[in-house]
């Protein structure tokens, strides 16, 4: 795999989807396959990650990066009891979610010197600005839902903004003023109706500016999510993802997302409230099992 | 359109004719490849899987075949201790039909499913999509 393109970001628009668990056991599913992984807890603010991996405190996590108590964010990678997977634990200050724009440029920086072959980001629940330039600094896309159409509402939501912020930066750099102010325009579908698709977006953006548009649309159409459906209880749930991709498809243009599952396990609870991974507690359990598929599909 | 995937020919062939008999086309394949891509193309209504005689990194993939979300409906026949693995949300345990071969409880899983998606198709994922783009405002 290239050194460089390791950080996976792992998000959960609406909380309690079960990311931070997913995140902790996609690590452990790694690093079994042979890869050394840093799990960053980025959840600021509410961060639990470590307690997934039974870790009860932390000498050192990110705020103390963030606040520079210490210089590199390396200094703050804690090992675990599992061979090659290292956590950085977010830390509690008050205040510390809401991360000015130079201390997020350096933790982007600093994360992509970390020497491993995965990165893993527990991302904040939302769709805020930090959550989305994460996910756009990331090489991986991982989108963690519940069949719950609220969960999914979220998930869709997530997508489309992360899509017009990366329209945004493109857009900027290229110094289009006209696509900017056209994107702006997309933005208030019932007064443009046009540009309610990406499709219709793309078609009034190549009659402003083909030169700037074209190359924007090939480049969202890079675009590899990975949404994994959370909680499966039954058939129905599993297919709750082709609908999502559906609407991907027909309303931003991105054809290529891929759709994978979990299925609901009690496991999970039971390890959790041994303040154990899933996967060291019970690896043979159908949770086990799925991280396991997911952590090959990545690799 | 129903797929059959049978190691033993003799298996497969038997299944082919067993739903022909109901009026039910299939596509009978005893390659597991070929059989994946004709899924990955085709898309058929159902598939039927039949465990016997396969090696275990064949059974494995059958049964990450039939964990994926988009996999058409599954029926997985074989060995009771070897198809008991592939039961969960995708795969209810009545739809793991262990030897022997029993034509007659296999038509009758097909003819109940068959009815079933119809009856799902039109309502679960129709209505899903149109309360997301309702409260999506697309």
């Amino acid at each position: 795999m290239d050194k460089h393109k390791n950080i996976t970001a792992i998000i959960g628009p609406k909380g309690g989807v079960g990311k931070s668990t997913i995140s902790a056991n996609l690590a452990i599913a790694l690093s079994k396959m042979g890869k050394k992984v840093v799990a960053v807890d980025l959840d600021l603010g509410a961060s639990n990650l470590h307690s997934i991996f039974g870790i009860r405190g932390s000498p050192l996590c990110l705020s103390d990066f963030l606040q520079k108590k210490v210089k590199n964010l390396t200094d703050v990678i804690l090992d675990t009891d599992i061979a090659n997977v290292g956590i950085i634990c977010g830390g509690d200050v008050p205040g510390i979610s809401n991360l000015a724009y130079q201390q997020k440029m350096k933790l982007i920086r600093h994360l992509s010197t970390i020497d491993c072959d995965f990165v893993l980001l527990d991302l904040a629940p939302g769709a805020s600005h930090n959550v989305v330039d994460f996910s756009i600094a990331a090489q991986q896309t991982l989108l963690i839902t519940t069949p719950e159409v609220p969960s999914l509402l979220n998930v869709y939501s997530f997508i489309k903004s992360a899509v017009f912020r990366r329209l945004a930066f493109f857009f900027k750099r290229e110094k289009c003023n006209a696509l900017l102010a056209l994107l702006e325009e997309a933005k208030k579908p019932d007064l443009n109706p046009h540009l309610k698709t990406m499709a219709g977006f793309f078609a009034a953006a190549r009659q402003t500016d083909a030169r700037v548009a074209d190359p924007a649309q090939k480049m969202l159409t890079g675009l590899k999510p990975l949404v994994i459906v959370n909680r499966i209880r039954t058939e129905k749930d599993a297919r709750t993802g082709g609908v999502i991709r559906k609407l991907m498809k027909e309303y931003l243009d991105i054809d290529s997302a891929i759709i994978m599952t979990i299925r609901e396990d009690d496991a999970v609870g039971r390890a959790i409230a041994k303040l154990k991974p899933v996967l060291l507690e019970a690896p043979n359990s159908p949770f086990a099992r799925d991280i396991e598929t997911i952590a090959a599909q990545i690799c | 359109m129903i797929l059959v995937f049978s190691a033993d020919a003799l298996r497969g062939n038997i299944l082919k004719k067993i739903l022909r008999r109901i009026g039910v086309e299939s596509l009978f394949f005893n390659r597991i490849l070929d059989a994946d891509s004709t899924i990955a193309q085709h898309a058929p209504d159902m598939v039927i899987f039949d465990t016997n005689g396969c090696f275990p990194d064949e059974v494995n993939h059958l049964r990450n075949l039939c964990q994926a979300p988009e996999q058409p409906a599954a029926i997985v026949l074989g060995d009771a201790a070897v198809i008991h693995s592939f039961e969960g949300p995708f795969i209810p345990g009545d739809r793991c039909l262990p030897d022997p071969l029993d034509p007659e409880r296999i038509v009758a899983m097909v003819k109940e499913m068959t009815s079933d998606q119809a009856r799902d198709k039109v309502t679960e994922n129709d209505t899903l999509e149109e309360d997301l783009k309702g409260l999506l405002n697309l």
